[in-house]
Formats: structure tokens, C-alpha cells, sequence
């Protein structure tokens, strides 16, 4: 009998180690990442931030597997990636474009389970997606397509799609920088509570300042060309966190202070 | 965003098919009735245009004698075939030429050479090969109606989103898988509309080999009836010829719709 994997499994802990990454050729050529070096911690939230262009999404793509560095290499758990895997999972940053608009919000959750797992394995999958449906508030819309939902569903199909993977390590680029801020701030409640609830480690880029800091453990500051770390900064607030308190937090505020400084500074 | 906003917008969506289809018949009706005063003011000969009552009668009769079936049958199974053959041919080779680089070096230019040939040209050749076959027949049907769906492939396969197929990537997905599962269902709505381009041109082909060819079939009935004058006899053959490629075509739309639900599932 084929079960689909609901077992609990350690989160990754990741080490970025002196990736660099340039584009073009000749005269063209332009470094968008240079030397970057980072951990996450095995469980770890941590934010990325940084102006548009910094090369944000290229660095993303690079811990996903699907963009391979110049230099310098990606460890998950202390083991070199040579590729993609089904083991981190990435929410992109379109979700207009990164859903089969021919398949009803199910059978796009579904593809997240489909091909890791042999044989009779259909009614498995339609029950962990009736699970995920649940988990993210889809199941009313379980028959609709696409297109025939607001954006921010659509990014909760995203989502519940990527936690289909049973990912160890959840990838998330922008997610929600095209919502409207009470979808943004119910999504981002929403996640923050996930990834505890699911043990994952996430990687969370925004440009929002304020974003990065509600949710993260950590926050890494870049700067743009060529891309590279600016600041870090942990964040000690306490979860679970809150919309207004958290946001009014002499701490939150702080980090917002230090930060503003440094992104929008020299 | 509602699916199940109650039955008042399906209602409003079925009178609106019926009017619809009200306003198509009458302009029908129009056209018929116009088409009966041109014969009763003798603006022109009966010989060369019959009244629409001596057309229908003589449809009637073919009907009810069964005469009308075996041409009607001949024609439209080999228009089929041909078009079956130029559908599968041309998803298969659009599908090769869109997704590879190399196959388009390679293929490209000959296709662009052949595409402009024009199909009755190369009736003589299959002729040569062939002989004056069913078999022959077919293959003209399937070379001259092949392009639209071919092109049509290419273009849906070469326009795949190129974020699905960087999802495909992350997801590991086997390029078999990527096929089945993203480039083709994303193509799909292409290629219907080069089937449906293709499905005219694969009748008009059909009337055309056997009218060249003696074959029985609609296209000689008309030739027939027109080198003896019977112009009831060539009328009804061409108004069998339309209602046979409306409803191939509406059958078509049918498939289509079924199959491109997604898109027009209400938003
Ligand atoms: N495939 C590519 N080829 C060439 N340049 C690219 C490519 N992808 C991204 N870039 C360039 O790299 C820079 C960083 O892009 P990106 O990582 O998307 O930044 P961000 O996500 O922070 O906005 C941009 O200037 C962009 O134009
Ligand atoms: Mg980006």
C-alpha cells in the first residue's frame, strides 16, 4: 500500500557558501550576486530584503536548483545541491502565471503529489489534497479554475501546492507583494503559522520592510549591484506575533529604524 | 467568482442561445424567401437556378430513395480520414518542430516550402502513385490540410509559459511528464483552432479529388448533375455539402468547448 508522506520530517538547515552569479557576456556581462555567503537554521523564517533588481529572485532560484552559481555552492544539510528537489518547494512570485490554468484549484494542488508516488496511489493523493484544501481555506473553491479566483487565493493554491511537496525547505519570492493589505496580512499570519505548525525552514524575500520584520527570525538586508548582504539583523519578537501589537512593538519599530537607515541610507 | 450563483445567469444564457439562434433562421428564411422571388420574377432562367421548392423536393426524394447516402457517406469518410491522418501528422511534427531548437533547423525550411503548394497541384502526383483511389484521395485531403494544425502546433508548443516550465523543473518532473501534464494541455487551444481551419480545407479537398477523380462522392454528384443541367440535382447537392460542414463545424465547437471548459468557466 502507497501512503503519502504526512510523517513529520526534520526541517533543512541550509549554508550559502560564496555564491556568485553573473549574467551576459562581454561587455554585457553583470555580476548579480557576488559572494554571498549565509546559514538558515534548520526551522529558521528568515527574510530577505532588498531593492527590485538586487537580485532577489536570481538568489532564490539558485536555492531552488534552478539556476546554478558561477561560484561557490549551496549545502542542504551540509550536502552540495546539484539541482532541483522535490524536498524545497517554491512559491513564485506571479501566481497568474504559475498555476496550469486548466486544472481546477485541486487538480493544481494534486501536481504537487503527483510522480512521488508509485502506483495506486490516486485515492492517497485525493485525501492529502482534501487535507490541504482544509488547511488552506480552499475547499469551498476545491472545483473552481484558476482564473476564477481573487489573487489571493490563487497564492493560497501556491502555497498548498509547495506544502503538497512535503518540502523540508519552503522557498517564497514575494508572495505577496501584488495583494491588497488585509489579504497580505491574513496570508502572512497564515504562513507564519504554517511554517511552525509544519516545521518548516522558509526562505521569504519581500521588498516590505515592515513584512520581513513581522515575520522573520532573521532579517537580511541587500544591497544591489551587485547583489550582496548589507545588514542582519534577529528579530526577538516573540510569537505568535500580532498585526497591531507586533507592529507597535518598541522592538519592531527599532529594527524598522535600523534598517529604513541602512536600505534607503547612503 | 460563483459557480453556483443559482439558476437566473444559466436561464439568461439559454434565452439569450435561443434568440440567438431565432435571429439565424430568419435571416435564412430571408435569403430563401429572396431566392424564391428571383425564380417567380423570372430574373433568371430555371435552368440555372431551380426554386427553392423544386431544390427541396429533389432533396426529399434523394432522401427517401437512400440515394443521397452513399455519396454523402463516400465524402465525408474520406474527408474524415484525411483529416484524422493531417491532425495526428501535424501534432506529432508541430509538437516535435515547437519544442526543439534543432528540429526547426532542420525542419522549418522545408515546411515553409511546402506549405504554399497548393494541394490540387499535387493531385497529379498522387494520381501517379496511387492511382484513382480512395487511398490517393486521402493523401491529397491529408497533405492539403495538414498546414493549419501543423502551424498552429508549432506555435502552441514554442509559446508554452516559461514559468510552468520552470515550475515542471522544480517539481522534478520527467520531460514526459512535462509534456503530458504542461505543453500539451497548454497548446490544446491552438491546435483546436487550426483542426477546425483544417477540417474546411480537408472538405473542399474532398469535393475537389473527386470531382478530378470520378470517385462517388457529393463533389461528382454536382459535377453530374451539372454537365446534364439537372439544377435541382446541383443545388441540392451543394446545400448538402453546406450542411454537412456546419455540422462538422458545430461538432467541433462542441469538442472544443468540452475540452477548453477552463476557459470559459464563468469568472
Ligand atoms: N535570465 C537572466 N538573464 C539576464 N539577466 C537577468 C536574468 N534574470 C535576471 N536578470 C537580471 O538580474 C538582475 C536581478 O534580477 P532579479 O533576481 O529578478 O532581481 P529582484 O528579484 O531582486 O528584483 C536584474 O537586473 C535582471 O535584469
Ligand atoms: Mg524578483
Amino acid at each position: 500500500m502507497t501512503r503519502v508522506q504526512t510523517v513529520q520530517t526534520q526541517p533543512a538547515a541550509v549554508s550559502v557558501c560564496g555564491v556568485s552569479l553573473a549574467y551576459g557576456t562581454g561587455v554585457q556581462r553583470r555580476t548579480i550576486l557576488a559572494q554571498m555567503s549565509f546559514e538558515v537554521a534548520a526551522g529558521e523564517f528568515l527574510c530577505l530584503v532588498g531593492p527590485s533588481g538586487c537580485g532577489k529572485t536570481t538568489l532564490l532560484r539558485v536555492l531552488a536548483g534552478l539556476a546554478r552559481p558561477d561560484a561557490g555552492q549551496v549545502l542542504v544539510d551540509g550536502v552540495a545541491i546539484s539541482g532541483p528537489s522535490r524536498d524545497r518547494a517554491i512559491v513564485f512570485q506571479d501566481y497568474s502565471r504559475a498555476l496550469l490554468p486548466w486544472r481546477t484549484v485541486a487538480g493544481n494542488v494534486a501536481l504537487g503529489l503527483e510522480g512521488a508516488h508509485g502506483g495506486d496511489a490516486a485515492r492517497a493523493i485525493e485525501a492529502r489534497v482534501a487535507e490541504l484544501l482544509q488547511t488552506m481555506s480552499l475547499a469551498h473553491v476545491a472545483r473552481h479554475y484558476p482564473r476564477q479566483l481573487s489573487g489571493g487565493m490563487q497564492q493560497r493554491v501556491q502555497i498548498a501546492r509547495c506544502l503538497a511537496q512535503a518540502p523540508r525547505l519552503l522557498l517564497m519570492d514575494e508572495p505577496f507583494g501584488a495583494l491588497d493589505a488585509l489579504t497580505r496580512q491574513s496570508l502572512q499570519d497564515e504562513v507564519a503559522r504554517l511554517a511552525r505548525a509544519e516545521g518548516k525552514t522558509v526562505v521569504f524575500i519581500t521588498h516590505d520592510l515592515e513584512e520581513a520584520i513581522y515575520l522573520g527570525d532573521r532579517v537580511i538586508a541587500l544591497a544591489a549591484n551587485p547583489g550582496r548582504i548589507e545588514a542582519e539583523v534577529a528579530v526577538e519578537i516573540p510569537r505568535p506575533r500580532h498585526q497591531l501589537e507586533t507592529r507597535e512593538d518598541a522592538r519592531f519599530l527599532a529594527l524598522r529604524h535600523q534598517l529604513f537607515g541602512l536600505l534607503a541610507g547612503h | 467568482m460563483s459557480v453556483d450563483g443559482g439558476g437566473t445567469p444559466v436561464l439568461r444564457r439559454v434565452l439569450q442561445a435561443l434568440r440567438d439562434s431565432a435571429a439565424a433562421l430568419a435571416f435564412a428564411v430571408c435569403l430563401v424567401l429572396l431566392w424564391h422571388a428571383v425564380v417567380a420574377a423570372r430574373l433568371v432562367s430555371p435552368v440555372f437556378l431551380p426554386a427553392p421548392a423544386r431544390v427541396f423536393d429533389e432533396l426529399c426524394v434523394q432522401i427517401r430513395d437512400a440515394s443521397l447516402l452513399e455519396p454523402l457517406a463516400a465524402t465525408t469518410w474520406r474527408m474524415a480520414l484525411g483529416w484524422a491522418l493531417a491532425s495526428a501528422v501535424g501534432i506529432a511534427l508541430g509538437g516535435l518542430v515547437g519544442a526543439s531548437r534543432s528540429a526547426r533547423t532542420y525542419l522549418s525550411p522545408m515546411l515553409e516550402f511546402m506549405r504554399p503548394l497548393p494541394a490540387s497541384a499535387i493531385i497529379p502526383v498522387a494520381v501517379l502513385f496511387l492511382g484513382l483511389s480512395d487511398r490517393m484521395s486521402i493523401a491529397v485531403i491529408a497533405f492539403g490540410s495538414i498546414w493549419p494544425v501543423l502551424l498552429a502546433t508549432v506555435q502552441g508548443f514554442a509559446s508554452t509559459e516559461a514559468q510552468l516550465i520552470e515550475l515542471a523543473s522544480a517539481l522534478c518532473m520527467r520531460p514526459a511528464a512535462v509534456l503530458r501534464k504542461i505543453v500539451l494541455p497548454g497548446a490544446v487551444p491552438d491546435i483546436m483552432a487550426g483542426m477546425r481551419v483544417s477540417l474546411a480545407i480537408a472538405l473542399i479537398l474532398a469535393v475537389v479529388t473527386e470531382m478530378q477523380a470520378s470517385q462517388i462522392g457529393l463533389g461528382q454528384n454536382i459535377l453530374l448533375a451539372q454537365r446534364s443541367y439537372r439544377s435541382a440535382e446541383l443545388y441540392a447537392g451543394i446545400l448538402v455539402l453546406g450542411v454537412l460542414g456546419f455540422v462538422l463545424n458545430q461538432g467541433l465547437a462542441l469538442v472544443e468547448a468540452r475540452l477548453l471548459r477552463w476557459r470559459a468557466a464563468p469568472g
